[in-house]
């Protein structure tokens, strides 16, 4: 244990970035706390004012306004609860199911296996994104949508990883033994292999979480994410390419939200990877 | 050999079959095609003469073969925007988004090769920790808020380059940068790990006992074999690029594949969707099979069996 936290307080860089992600997830959840101001609301004689450090910028708009006098700073942090939401439960939502198929998949082996290595391939043969619009322009724009689809187009990691690990694991003697005194296969898979899952499923999903935040905002960039009228990085991104020429700052700070909490969640991902499973380096 | 590659092209069709399979139930999953191509005013009647031309009456199996013979036809049904063959309508917007990907990878691949390598050699100097920042930046950054911050910078305040449209090279510049950056670091961090891998290999502290100079040892004897892996995710770089280009290609108005997709989705023209995702899967597969035949060139111990 003392190792433990040895190991982690050496890597400084990335501490700090753990608990830089920490403040962003407590300022989701607490939002609006740290800025009562109604991210909705408009106010026309004010709009497109410059953050408060530049000339025209007011305190009351730290980070300006936008192209309806709507405030940044609480757009912003409104914003935050969307990416983390979509990220965190698409990519759970894409665990599970990856998780599942690659240990029906690695435990039968067979036909079995071979139906869903053969969907992988064929789903890895479209891009993410590709198939992610597509889906999303079937199902509909939805928060819940968005979190289905994101999570359908991640299965496939988790499961050559599950896949890959089951398939040494059953043929050591605490599985094989098992399956002796006559354990069902739910009670072997839930049981027996998957705790020894775990450290490479969370490592895949820290790194999946920052992908989805991207893909997410993607989404919204592109019209395609959650409605409008809830306020998300992305949505704030299609607003300021509009205002490229005379607003500067609403196309800059969303991305700049975006780059710190992906950053962080990479960051973490790493420290996590080394500490947990260090064969996925490569992943 | 040629047992390999016949293989591999049949798995190859296979996977693309499957994804005109997943198109085709997507398609149908999204709602009633005629009802999107009829005038609000038709009569039912009239929606059931259209079912019947469009064949869509016909049992879901009959209809997913016919579609599937039509795929490999490469017919894939008529624009309800542009009331044209939807095959051809991709087609034309096709050698724009090549060109695109193409740059973006060529981009990517004179960055993050010399500079994995400089890595790996100089590990623990100022240039690996460049490199790895680049890396953390490069994966951290959304493609097309680089692209917003290139336009704001190059073409709203310094104006040395153009913000959309293509057709000159500087057009091309931006859009191929900012679509590129990602790969460069995916390449970049692997290009580092593969090299630092190889340099303490054997045969490469032979190479330096025999007296040979550092570049030859690292051109020749280490690159060669770090490359394997490279070529991997250049082949799955390939792929991420088509996808970006998407976003880039709207974010810059290029009048790509990827520019129609969204639009065509937007605009529920679904027979175009269904080209393009077929047309782009069929790119990939073609680059991913030609990368697993470059393997055996790069690497005599790949056995095709």
């Amino acid at each position: 244990m003392k190792r433990l936290r040895n190991r982690i307080l050496k890597r400084k860089f990335h501490l700090a970035a753990g608990i830089l992600l920490l403040l962003i997830v407590l300022m989701a959840l607490l939002a609006p706390v740290p800025v009562d101001v109604d991210p909705n609301a408009q106010d026309l004689p004010s709009r497109l004012l410059p953050p408060a450090w530049m000339a025209g910028g007011t305190r009351e708009h730290v980070l300006g306004t936008d192209h309806l006098g709507r405030d940044m700073l609480a757009r912003l942090i409104f914003g935050s609860r969307v990416s983390l939401a979509v990220g965190l439960l698409a990519a759970l939502f894409s665990a599970l199911l990856g998780v599942g198929l690659g240990l029906l998949a690695g435990y039968y082996g067979g036909w079995v296996d071979n139906v869903i290595m053969r969907l992988a391939d064929i789903q890895l043969a479209i891009p993410g994104i590709l198939l992610a619009l597509v889906l999303v322009a079937v199902l509909g724009p939805s928060f819940r949508n968005l979190v289905i689809v994101l999570g359908i187009t991640g299965w496939v990691t988790y499961a050559r990883v599950a896949r890959a690990q089951v398939l040494t694991l059953r043929e050591m003697e605490f599985v094989q033994s098992g399956m002796a005194i006559g354990a069902t296969v739910p009670r072997i898979l839930i049981f027996y292999l998957l705790p020894n899952l775990w450290n490479s499923v969370i490592v895949v999903l820290t790194m999946q979480v920052a992908s989805f935040i991207v893909q997410e905002s993607a989404l919204s960039f592109l019209g395609l994410g959650v409605p409008l009228t809830t306020p998300t990085w992305g949505g704030m991104l299609n607003d300021g390419q509009l205002f490229m020429a005379s607003a500067w700052w609403l196309a800059t700070f969303p991305g700049l939200a975006i780059l710190i909490t992906v950053l962080c969640i990479n960051l973490v991902g790493d420290l996590l990877r080394d500490l947990l499973d260090p064969k996925l380096r490569n992943m | 050999m040629l047992r390999y590659i016949s293989k591999r092209l049949l798995y190859s069709l296979l996977v693309l079959i499957g994804v005109g399979a997943v198109v085709f139930l997507l398609v149908r999953l999204s709602g009633d095609p005629v009802l999107l191509l009829m005038p609000p005013e038709a009569t039912n009647e009239d929606i059931e003469r259209m079912r019947h031309l469009m064949g869509l009456d016909r049992p879901l199996a009959v209809q997913f073969v016919v579609f599937l013979r039509d795929m490999l036809q490469g017919n894939m049904g008529e624009s309800l925007r542009y009331r044209q063959p939807a095959l051809p309508l991709m087609l034309e917007r096709l050698p724009a988004t090549l060109e695109l990907a193409g740059a973006a990878m060529a981009f990517a691949v004179v960055i993050s090769i010399p500079l994995g390598v400089i890595a790996a050699v100089r590990r623990g100097s100022w240039i690996d920790t460049f490199a790895s920042v680049f890396a953390l930046i490069g994966q951290a950054t959304p493609v097309f808020w680089l692209g917003l911050m290139g336009i704001l910078l190059f073409s709203v305040k310094l104006r040395w380059l153009p913000s959309q449209g293509r057709g000159t090279w500087q057009q091309l510049l931006m859009p191929a940068i900012t679509l590129g950056m990602f790969s460069a670091a995916m390449i970049m961090r692997m290009t580092r790990s593969a090299m630092l891998e190889v340099l303490s290999q054997d045969y490469v502290r032979t190479a330096r006992a025999k007296g040979l100079s550092n570049r030859v040892v690292i051109f020749k004897h280490a690159l060669k074999n770090a490359m394997i892996p490279v070529i991997t995710v250049l082949g799955l770089q390939f792929g991420g690029l088509l996808g970006g280009s998407v976003v880039t290609e709207t974010v810059f108005a290029w009048p790509g594949v990827g520019r129609l997709l969204v639009q065509s989705i937007l605009g529920r023209d679904y027979p175009v969707v269904q080209a393009i995702t077929i047309g782009i899967s069929l790119v990939f597969v073609v680059i991913n099979l030609v990368v697993d035949l470059t393997y055996g060139l790069l690497d005599p111990r790949v056995r095709y069996s």
